[in-house]
């Protein structure tokens, strides 16, 4: 069987309520809520699927609902008319996501898009609650957030696929190119300030986690020693949580590393498109390089496929399930066959 | 089951652009008035602390015929300089900047070998200034030289935020205060050139009332009096103007409360907000580095003065730490760092 589009209206509905018009209501909508998944990569995974709506809507209000840490990034995307930046990782009880909720609810939109297969409950929560009349997202077991409701085909598939199904289901599919590119002159002054003048041969180690365990800190330190026996400096792309590690990199490899804290995805984008490649577990960072088209190797706990389109040859992609387990040389080769293609 | 939307379509475009910002640059002119105060030692030093921290930093010596910090960094004789710069031999700032044994700071040498450096005609310091501005780094810290000279005064007010090294001495701080009576002045004339009839209320109170004990508070109801505009131009320039104030070679705690005196003073009769940074103690440490031609932050960072450079950054100008190494409370850790990176020099 394949996706199915499905109905919720009528369960929560209260009594005496008017029959939905489905698809009336999909086409009068002029106020719509975009919420991409608060997984690994949803702001860049969804891109195209932004434009569809867009397409589908030429003269609605778009809003897009994102992580503070993604706001920069996502007014960068010009399908959308209004960033609604919130901490989407607080707890269902909290003051602060009661906020979030009454603030959509005041926004009175038609139509709400959930995107994300397995986007967390938290956010399914926020979209259940945000008021608008059409609450689309993928169906979920145990819970019953969205009216319209996609019943996925129960089998692996890449996400980007999932969200153009939705599309269709609704109506709203057709073909969305899309290209993310940096504006050369400030990416310039940005590499120019880390990474120094000229060519850099620069690879980038995201030493970020993602969803998974992680790799450990001497997995991180071999593939470190590996780029830098190879020639090359790495940039190693860190947050808080793993400021011991990166100092430790810098005390042990010293000027053949350049640090940079991922404070601004944006700034991050700059460094990344001079990067001959990135190594990255499954995070933002590894799908913000997919979209640059910078070559990547991609260390995934969980099937590829679902991350990373199979006909994509610009990522290398390292499936363990168990992260730890995952031998160095695997990255290493990987990593080769993008040094020598690029 | 689907359904066709009917939508009047347009263009759309097929590329997401991304902007990064471009990095900002700080800039930290450091003056006082008096020599010998210690403002190239601090310069140094400070340098130094930021390039730990993480930063990229560019020290410039802006002290044009007296420049001296060069010296800090064991350069006796350095390739290239400033006046390389001003005499076309190198087109930009980028070409005569030295690199320091610590990967993020760089020097550019005032060039005491060229004659007449310390009175460049005006065309030539505002190249100078436009380049300063344009170098890229995380920090410019500008080591001034002593006096009020136009020269000097023009580089302090690059930057609202310029630091004033100061000594308990009254010397030290009646020269502080005349640096900044006369940077305020030079503010002003600069941006009243072209309005002829605040000029002439500007110099007629410098004339008058400016030369005894006249407040610039007073000097603002004048010049809101002959244009009302210009005032509140004028009130805007005074508050965003906030020099920082960094007592050096400090002996005992009434030497700090005389700094605070000094601060009250100066938003008394200046109409300026100064910020009080933090002091460093008086330690004969530094002429030992001082000799061994090392910044005491390298030399010997757990030196008191070292550590009290360590609090003025982290505390007094509130730099955070790029790489989540040290933790303002406790620059212990710091010291230790720089023990490591004194293993470069």
């Amino acid at each position: 069987m394949g996706d199915r589009l499905a109905m919720r209206w009528l369960l929560n509905a209260p009594e005496k309520s008017p029959a939905l018009d489905i698809f009336g209501e999909l086409k009068s909508a002029q106020k719509i809520l975009i919420a991409p998944s608060d997984r690994v990569g949803g702001l860049f995974l969804a891109g195209s699927t932004f434009k569809l709506i867009r397409q589908a809507y030429p003269q609605a209000h778009i809003s897009l609902l994102v992580n503070t840490g993604q706001a920069n990034m996502a007014r960068q995307i010009p399908f959308v008319d209004a960033i609604i930046s919130a901490e989407l990782d607080k707890p269902l009880w909290s003051d602060a996501f009661k906020a979030i909720a009454a603030k959509l609810r005041s926004e009175d939109y038609d139509l709400a898009f959930c995107l994300g297969s397995d986007c967390s409950f938290r956010l399914a929560q926020i979209c259940a609650r945000c008021g608008a009349r059409l609450r689309v997202g993928f169906g979920r077991e145990g819970i019953e957030p969205f009216n319209v409701e996609i019943k996925l085909e129960q089998r692996i598939r890449y996400e980007v696929d999932c969200y153009r199904n939705m599309l269709d289901l609704l109506g709203m599919g057709g073909e969305a190119e899309l290209v993310w590119q940096l504006a050369a002159d400030n990416a310039e002054q940005v590499c120019t300030r880390y990474l120094g003048e000229g060519e850099a041969q620069v690879v980038g180690v995201d030493l970020g986690r993602g969803v998974s365990r992680g790799l450990t800190r001497r997995q991180l330190e071999d593939i470190v020693g590996r780029i830098v026996e190879r020639g090359f400096r790495a940039l190693l792309f860190f947050s808080l949580a793993e400021r011991k590690l990166v100092n430790y990199l810098k005390e042990t490899y010293g000027n053949r590393t350049v640090l940079f804290e991922q404070e601004d995805l944006l700034t991050a984008a700059a460094l990344l498109q001079n990067c001959r490649a990135l190594v990255s577990c499954n995070t933002d960072l590894l799908h913000l390089a997919v979209s640059l088209k910078v070559p990547a190797v991609g260390i995934f706990e969980e099937d590829p496929r679902r991350w990373i389109a199979t006909e994509n040859s610009g990522v290398e992609a390292v499936h363990q399930a168990d992260l730890r387990s995952v031998s160095i040389s695997q990255i290493v080769d990987a990593l080769d066959s993008h040094l020598r293609g690029r | 089951m689907s359904t066709e939307l009917v939508v009047d379509r347009k263009p759309i475009s097929d590329t997401i652009v991304l902007d990064a910002a471009v990095p900002q640059t700080t800039i930290w002119p450091i003056a006082g008035g008096k020599g010998g105060t210690g403002k190239s030692t601090l310069t140094a030093n400070m340098g130094v602390g930021l390039a730990l921290l993480g930063y990229k930093v560019i020290l410039v010596d802006g002290d044009l015929g007296g420049a001296d910090l060069h010296l800090f960094f064991d350069q006796i004789a350095p390739a290239r300089s400033l006046s390389h710069f001003l005499t076309k031999e190198a087109s930009s700032l980028k070409e005569v900047l030295l690199p320091t044994p610590s990967e993020n700071l760089k020097l550019i040498c005032g060039g005491n070998e060229m004659i007449g450096l310390a009175n460049l005609p005006y065309m030539v310091k505002e190249k100078l200034v436009r380049h300063i501005m344009t170098l890229d780094a995380d920090y410019v810290l500008i080591d001034l030289g002593a006096g009020t000279s136009f020269n000097t005064l023009d580089f302090f007010s690059l930057s609202n935020e310029g630091l004033i090294v100061c000594t308990p001495e009254p010397h030290a701080r009646v020269d502080a205060y005349g640096f900044i009576k006369n940077t305020v002045y030079r503010k002003l004339r600069r941006q009243f050139s072209k309005d002829d009839a605040v000029k002439e209320a500007i110099e007629h109170f410098a004339r008058k009332e400016g030369r005894k004990s006249g407040r610039i508070s007073e000097l603002l109801a004048h010049i809101k009096n002959v244009d009302t505009v210009a005032g509140d131009e004028a009130a805007e320039l005074f508050a965003d103007f906030k020099p920082r104030l960094l007592l050096n070679r400090v002996r005992n705690k009434r030497q700090l409360e005389e700094g605070q005196r000094f601060i009250s003073l100066v938003k008394e009769y200046l109409s300026t907000e100064m910020q009080y940074i933090g002091y460093v103690r008086s330690d004969s440490k530094i002429l030992d580095a001082c000799e061994r031609r090392r910044p005491i932050m390298i030399d010997n960072p757990k030196a008191p003065a070292a550590r009290d450079l360590c609090n003025v950054l982290m505390k007094g100008l509130k730099v955070k730490d790029r790489l989540h190494r040290f933790d303002a409370e406790n620059c212990r850790k710091m010291a230790d760092i720089a023990k490591l990176e004194a293993k470069f020099w």
